[in-house]
């Protein structure tokens, strides 16, 4: 008998018991399984038919800190619900709900902070941090989206914005910025109701890039382009009109895009403000040339009077 | 002995620690700290632990914590309530989220806000995938007060898409009357003060998107001459700004004709005014070359 329980005592740690417990610490020095008598890791727990949980960590008091579901949903201060990863927490008292520390501080992007993809990790859209270091230049935040010229599981690589402090290169604090293919508009704002029916609220500065070093062709405008414009100006048939959708009564000013000579026409049916704008001015030098011509004549016949 | 033998298979063993020195296989559920474990793997925090459960790298550092304060950590100890370290410079991607494949008109979401803890007032973020170059999105949603408070935001705000041409960022808020104006640009002192830089912008003017269509004709090129030539232009600076002068117009002092809602008056309103002008002033010139006067 005495044999029997030296065995019985020496097998107890690997026993099977109905319940086995070690008051004290427990320490295993190889593989771990729970649930399982063939652990694939250093800890592997395996659901049972029965279980509503893989994994829970407690608190002191037996709250549930982290629960990891049957379904793989892991829940962090509450109970799993729907989404994979749920997180509770109060950012009024200053918790942060998730935290990604794989930010990029070079400008020469790897890899991103976040990445949504499909189902297999294909086509993944993804949103990259930068930090340079200092406190302004070069910190952004850049969105990307993928498209069937990226590699099926490769990071999308199809800049479109920027949510950026200035550098020498771009100061805009929101930078809409395509980087490759052309887009035949690269914003629009809409509203509710109508497609690019949106307003814009910002300074009288309305900045076009005109810097010389921009630009290749450059060609002067003279009298005829005036003259030109002059009849373009005529013959601008403004209306009022409201955008379908919008509700009756709506009374908005403008152009129609079909009866607006091609020299104002923009991408996507619009009518370009900044070739209204110039076609004005071009047309205001020809009625000032033309003022000029008067004044000499007037000045001519009073001078005949005068003789 | 008999008994002592009972006790021992039956009851716990009460070992001031111990040690498995091969693998250990535990076929029911496991408690650490607890002895009625609420999962198949149950670690209860210990006061005075840092961690309740902790996965370890060969070199001990956290591969997978959950600290006593319930945070999550992923190859960090966490200050947020899950936090992912990692370093982009060398690859790393902090997080993926492999929703399900959403098409257009999907109605779930990749990534949700809530409220203080709950699930109440969600914002969102939803990913459109698709092979064509047209139907691949990022789409970030607002709660609205027209939804329950459980329910997650349905009103898009911005959209990030590529379209058969390109990419496109589309600003697309509430439906007209909720707001009047869609997008601001501010310059960080003056709300609305900053500046769009640009090759070009135009309202849209197909005759295809339009109703209720009138000509505005010499009427209305006479009260925009008028109008013009009564403008009280200014220099100014935003209230807070410093640097140049800005020149413009009062908002007060402007016709109705130019005045916009949000206090704002609208370049393209003006320049409209200004056409229609310019167009009386041509017919006015016309006639003075032609000897005769309005």
């Amino acid at each position: 008998m005495r044999r029997f329980l030296a065995v019985a005592l020496l097998a107890l740690p690997c026993g099977a018991w109905a319940q086995t417990r070690a008051s004290g610490d427990l320490t295993v020095t190889g593989a771990m399984g729970a649930g399982t008598t063939v652990p694939r890791a250093a800890l592997e727990i395996r659901l049972q038919a029965s279980d509503a949980y893989a994994l829970k960590a407690s608190s002191a008091d037996g709250t549930a800190m982290f629960l990891l579901d049957r379904s793989a949903k892991a829940g962090l201060g509450l109970t799993p619900t729907g989404a994979r990863l749920d997180a509770s927490g109060q950012a009024d008292s200053a918790e942060v709900g998730l935290e990604l520390r794989a930010g990029n501080s070079t400008s020469s992007v790897t890899s991103a902070q976040a990445a949504f993809g499909d189902m297999s990790g294909a086509r993944r859209h993804n949103i990259r941090s930068r930090a340079t270091g200092e406190q302004r230049a070069g910190n952004a935040l850049d969105f990307y989206l993928w498209t069937s010229s990226d590699a099926v599981y490769a990071l999308g690589s199809e800049a479109v914005m920027s949510l950026q402090l200035g550098t020498a290169a771009a100061m805009a604090g929101w930078h809409v910025d395509p980087s490759t293919e052309p887009a035949t508009v690269e914003l629009v704002v809409s509203s509710g109701a109508v497609y690019a029916g949106g307003v814009i609220l910002r300074s009288g500065t309305s900045a076009h890039s005109c810097f010389a070093a921009l630009k290749d062709d450059v060609r002067r405008f003279g009298d005829a382009e005036r003259a030109q414009a002059a009849a373009e100006l005529r013959g601008l048939r403004p209306a009022s009109f409201r955008y379908k959708g919008e509700p009756e009564g709506t009374k908005r000013v403008g152009f129609i895009y079909e009866e607006v000579p091609e020299s104002l026409r923009g991408p996507g049916g619009s009518v370009s403000v900044n070739a209204r704008l110039m076609n004005l001015e071009l047309a205001l030098q020809a009625a000032q040339s033309r003022i000029t011509t008067l004044q000499a004549e007037v000045e001519r016949r009073e001078k005949g009077r005068a003789r | 002995m008999k008994k002592l033998l009972a006790l021992l298979l039956l009851a716990a063993p009460a070992s001031a620690q111990t040690v498995f020195d091969s693998e250990a296989w535990v076929v029911g559920k496991t408690g650490v700290g607890t002895s009625s474990p609420g999962a198949r793997f149950e670690a209860k925090a210990v006061s005075g632990s840092v961690a309740a459960f902790q996965v370890s790298g060969v070199d001990l550092s956290p591969a997978l914590r959950v600290g006593v304060d319930g945070t999550l950590g992923i190859s960090t100890a966490a200050a947020a309530r899950a936090v992912v370290s990692g370093a982009g410079d060398a690859g790393d991607l902090a997080l993926e989220l492999r929703g399900p494949e959403l098409q257009s008109g999907a109605s779930s979401y990749q990534m949700t806000f809530g409220y203080s803890g709950g699930t109440s007032y969600r914002h969102a973020v939803q990913s459109g995938h698709g092979v064509a170059p047209s139907s691949t999105s990022l789409t970030f949603l607002v709660w609205t007060p027209d939804l329950s408070s459980s329910q997650v935001a349905r009103r898009k705000v911005l959209e990030l898409l590529t379209h058969s041409t390109g990419v496109t960022a589309h600003v697309m808020p509430p439906p007209s009357g909720e707001f009047s104006v869609q997008l601001v640009v501010s310059n960080g002192s003056t709300l609305g003060g900053g500046t769009i830089h640009a090759a070009g912008e135009g309202p849209v003017s197909s005759a295809l998107r339009k109703a209720d269509i009138v000509h505005l004709e010499e009427a209305a090129e006479l009260q925009a001459y008028d109008e013009v030539g009564a403008l009280r232009h200014v220099s100014y600076r935003y209230k807070g700004a410093k640097g140049r002068l800005l020149r413009g117009l009062l908002y007060e002092e402007a016709p109705a004709s130019v005045q916009y809602p949000g206090g704002a008056v609208s370049v393209d309103r003006r320049l409209l005014n200004a056409e229609l002008a310019a167009k009386e002033l041509l017919r006015r010139l016309d006639a003075l070359e032609a000897g005769g006067s309005r």
